[in-house]
C-alpha cells in the first residue's frame, strides 16, 4: 500500500516520494546488481541509472505488479545490457566490498558478510541465464511464468535454469567455494 | 550443509548498504532528473496556452511594472505637502538616478473568481541600469523561463522573447517608455503631475523604516499597458532613510478582452508585487544584450 501511494505521489511531483523509493530499496537492488555482474562499481552503476530513469518517467510509470518486483527487473535489464556491453563474465568479487550488513550486532554483522562474499563469488561461477533467473524469482519475486516470457524461452527452461543454478549454489556452499 | 531452502532465503534476504558517495549522487542526479522532467512536461502541457497567452496582450504588463518608479516619484511629490520629516521627490528621484542600477524580484499571481491561474503565476528578475536600459526575466515553475524583454534605449525598442514557443517580437517604444528611457526629469513630472496619492504613514520592511503611498485608478498605466483596467490599486514604500523604493504592492481587475480570452471573459484580478530591491549593484553588460538564438522566428501578431 505504501508503494502504492508512494508511486503515486510521485507521479504527483513529490521529491518526497522519490527520495523514499530510492532509500528504501537501494540496499535490496545493490545486492541484486552485484549478485549480477559481481563488481560493486558496475552494480552501483546500473542502481544509479535505474532511479535516474525512475524519476526521468515517472509520470508514465504504469505498474502491474509490485514496487520492489519492477525496479528488480529493471536492474536486471540494465545489467543483461552491461554484461553484453562488456563481455564480461565471472569477475571476482575481489573488488566487491560488502558493506556493514543490516543486522547491527556485531557478531552477526562478521557472519552474514562472509556469507554474502561467498553468495557472491559462487553467484559469479552461474552461467548468466541461471543467475538471472534466480535474481528475477528470488529477488524480484517473479513466477517462473513471467520470467519464462521475458526472456522468451519456455517456463521448462526457466525451471531448468533456476533448479541447475541452485544446485550448483549448493554444492559450492557446502564445502566448494574458493576465496 | 546448507539446504535448498537455506539458500533461496540468503539470496532472497541479501542486501549491500550503498557508500555515502553513491548514495548521494544516485539522490542528486535523480532529483535533478525529475525536476527536470517535471519542467520539460509543465512546459509541453503549457505550450498551447502560453501560444495564446502571447497573442493577447497579457504580456504587455511587464511594461507596467516600468512606470513603479515614475509613479513612485511622481505621486510623492504631487501629493504631498511637504514638510520636514517627509519623502520628498527631489530626494527619491536624485536616488534613483545615482543608484545606476537596479535588481529587483517581482511576482504577479493572477486569479478568475478567487481561483488562482496557475500558469499565469509567475516569478520575475526585474535589472534596471541607467546605461543599458531595462530587462525582466520572467519564470514559472521557479526556474522555467518564459520571456524575456529588453528595453533598449539605444534602439527605442522593446523586444521580446519567448524561449518556449521560439519567438520574439520587437516593438517601438511608447511615448511613456520613451519618456522614461529618456530619464527627462521634466517629462516624467509632466506624466504624472496629475496623478495624487494617499499617504499610508510608515511601517518597517525588512528592518527598514519605510513611508507608504497608496494610488487608485492611475491613468499613467494606460499610457504602458495597452489594456483597460476596470480598477487599480497600487502602494509603493520608500526607505525613509536613503528615499529609494523598498517594496510596491498592486492590484488590478482587468475585463479588456485581450486578457480575458482565456476565462471565458471572466474579469482576470492581478495582484503584483515587487520586492526585495537591490540598488547600485554590480551588473554585466551583458545582462542587457539581446543575443536571439539563430532558430528563432519572429511572432507575427
Amino acid at each position: 500500500m505504501e508503494d502504492k501511494l508512494l508511486i503515486w505521489k510521485l507521479k504527483k511531483g513529490s521529491n518526497e516520494a522519490l527520495c523514499r523509493i530510492y532509500e528504501k530499496y537501494e540496499e535490496h537492488l545493490l545486492a541484486s546488481a552485484i549478485s549480477l555482474l559481481y563488481d560493486v562499481g558496475s552494480a552501483e552503476d546500473v542502481v544509479h541509472d535505474v532511479i535516474v530513469s525512475l524519476a526521468q518517467s515517472a509520470d508514465k510509470l504504469k505498474l502491474n505488479g509490485n514496487l520492489k518486483g519492477y525496479l528488480t527487473r529493471c536492474v536486471v535489464n540494465l545489467a543483461r545490457d552491461k554484461i553484453r556491453a562488456i563481455q564480461r563474465q565471472h569477475i571476482g568479487l575481489n573488488k566487491a566490498k560488502p558493506a556493514g550488513s543490516v543486522v547491527q550486532q556485531p557478531c552477526y554483522a562478521v557472519i552474514q558478510d562472509e556469507e554474502l562474499d561467498q553468495l557472491s563469488q559462487a553467484m559469479g561461477s552461474l552461467p548468466y541465464e541461471q543467475r538471472e533467473t534466480i535474481v528475477l524469482h528470488l529477488r524480484g519475486e517473479m513466477t517462473f511464468k513471467a520470467i519464462a516470457k521475458s526472456q522468451g524461452v519456455s517456463i521448462n527452461t526457466v525451471c531448468s535454469r533456476y533448479r541447475y543454478g541452485l544446485t550448483k549454489l549448493r554444492s559450492l556452499f557446502n564445502g566448494e567455494v574458493v576465496k | 550443509m546448507r539446504s535448498a531452502e537455506n539458500i533461496e532465503r540468503l539470496i532472497k534476504n541479501a542486501r549491500y548498504k550503498a557508500s555515502a558517495e553513491m548514495h548521494e549522487r544516485t539522490l542528486h542526479d535523480a532529483l535533478e532528473a525529475h525536476s527536470k522532467s517535471r519542467k520539460v512536461k509543465w512546459a509541453a502541457a503549457h505550450s498551447n496556452i502560453w501560444r495564446i497567452i502571447m497573442t493577447s496582450k497579457i504580456t504587455k504588463l511587464s511594461s507596467a511594472a516600468l512606470i513603479i518608479i515614475a509613479v513612485t516619484v511622481g505621486i510623492i511629490h504631487f501629493s504631498s505637502s511637504i514638510d520636514g520629516g517627509s519623502i520628498v521627490f527631489a530626494d527619491v528621484l536624485k536616488s534613483i538616478q545615482e543608484a545606476n542600477t537596479a535588481v529587483w524580484h517581482e511576482q504577479r499571481v493572477m486569479t478568475c473568481n478567487g481561483e488562482e491561474l496557475p500558469f499565469l503565476t509567475t516569478d520575475v528578475v526585474r535589472y534596471y541600469s541607467v546605461v543599458y536600459g531595462a530587462k525582466e526575466e520572467m519564470y514559472a515553475m521557479n526556474d522555467v523561463l518564459l520571456q524575456e524583454v529588453y528595453w533598449l534605449r539605444g534602439k527605442d525598442k522593446r523586444i521580446e522573447v519567448v524561449p518556449l514557443l521560439k519567438q520574439y517580437k520587437g516593438t517601438e517604444f511608447t511615448e511613456a517608455e520613451r519618456i522614461l528611457a529618456g530619464r527627462s526629469v521634466e517629462a516624467i513630472v509632466e506624466l504624472v503631475k496629475s496623478e495624487r496619492a494617499v499617504k499610508l504613514g510608515r511601517k518597517i520592511i525588512n528592518g527598514r523604516e519605510a513611508e507608504g503611498f497608496e494610488i487608485n485608478n492611475t491613468k499613467i498605466v494606460g499610457a504602458f499597458v495597452p489594456v483597460e483596467f476596470d480598477s487599480l490599486v497600487a502602494c509603493f514604500w520608500i526607505d525613509v532613510e536613503t528615499s529609494l523604493p523598498l517594496r510596491y504592492e498592486a492590484e488590478l481587475v482587468i475585463s479588456d478582452r485581450h486578457i480575458t480570452t482565456f476565462t471565458g471573459g471572466k474579469a482576470v484580478e492581478v495582484k503584483v508585487i515587487g520586492d526585495e530591491f537591490q540598488w547600485d549593484v554590480d551588473l554585466e553588460k551583458d545582462i542587457f544584450e539581446l543575443n536571439i538564438p539563430p532558430d528563432y522566428t519572429e511572432m507575427e501578431y
